[in-house]
């Protein structure tokens, strides 16, 4: 996976800080490919309880990791157990490498 | 007091964010006459006038909300001596001086644009959120340009408190 160490931990604080700790946070996308370069870092938030302001929790951690990275470039998912199944889900779990 | 004078490009570009205020401004009256419910973002679908009206306002708070960070700040910013720098430093000494409230809420806000597109966010809940969301930000946008514009008359934005617009 194609992230720094500080690019992660900026990640995970965010994560714990923003979506409790219990939430899960995968990388996929093009930056989980180590032969390609550059890229938008694409990221999968797993909640482990249904929360009905899940979108508001995706644009505060959006902004939160963009601010601390000083990068536009990040896009966000935000998926609890009551989030139906999408085929951009589905690749995205397939996919995805814990951060 | 500043020694120069704002150029016209600065002049033009004050008005601007003005005007962009004001029409946003409208828009958003007009929209959120009544509450974004998910069921009332869910008849975008179908209601053309409604999905309309939504369009203006999405189309009408990106503009401004780059026009003030992207045309209108970096111009502020060269005219007052400030060193101008990549966006996220712009934003930063925004917030010192005042214009805007914090940057990590001006990017929240920038977030929350992609969402707000019924034409690709199938999910109506998501939808009413990211609308009723913009909404709440309005009121920020437009004392952002109301400071800015303030500076740019030769006034200085102090007085100006950027969480009670006028």
């Amino acid at each position: 996976m194609r992230l720094t160490e500080r690019e992660c931990s900026v990640i995970r604080q965010a994560t714990a800080e923003v979506a409790g700790p219990a939430a899960r946070v995968l990388l996929f996308g093009s930056r989980t490919r180590d032969n390609l370069r550059g890229g938008d870092i694409d990221l999968l938030f797993e909640l482990s309880q249904p929360d009905p302001v899940r979108w508001a929790l995706a644009v505060r951690l959006g902004a939160r990791i963009e601010r601390q990275l000083g990068l536009q470039k990040i896009d966000i998912l935000v998926a609890d157990p009551a989030t139906p199944d999408s085929p951009v889900l589905e690749a995205a779990r397939l996919d995805g490498v814990p951060v | 007091m500043d020694t120069v004078a704002a150029s016209p490009r600065l002049q033009f570009l004050a008005e601007t964010v003005l005007a962009e205020a004001e029409h946003l401004q409208t828009t958003d009256g007009r929209l959120f006459a009544e509450a974004m419910t998910t069921d009332r973002a869910a008849s975008l679908r179908t209601d053309i006038d409604l999905a309309e009206r939504a369009d203006a306002f999405v189309a009408r708070f990106g503009r401004l909300q780059d026009t003030l960070a992207d045309k209108l700040l970096p111009v502020l910013l060269d005219w007052l001596a400030e060193p101008v720098a990549a966006a996220i430093d712009n934003l930063n000494r925004a917030e010192r001086l005042g214009w805007i409230k914090s940057v990590e809420n001006w990017t929240e806000v920038r977030r929350l644009r992609n969402r707000m597109i019924h034409g690709y966010v199938r999910d109506p809940s998501e939808l009413a959120f990211a609308l009723t969301a913009a909404h709440a930000a309005v009121p920020l946008l437009a004392a952002a340009a109301h400071a800015m514009a303030t500076r740019v008359r030769g006034g200085t934005a102090d007085n100006l408190d950027p969480l009670q617009p006028q």
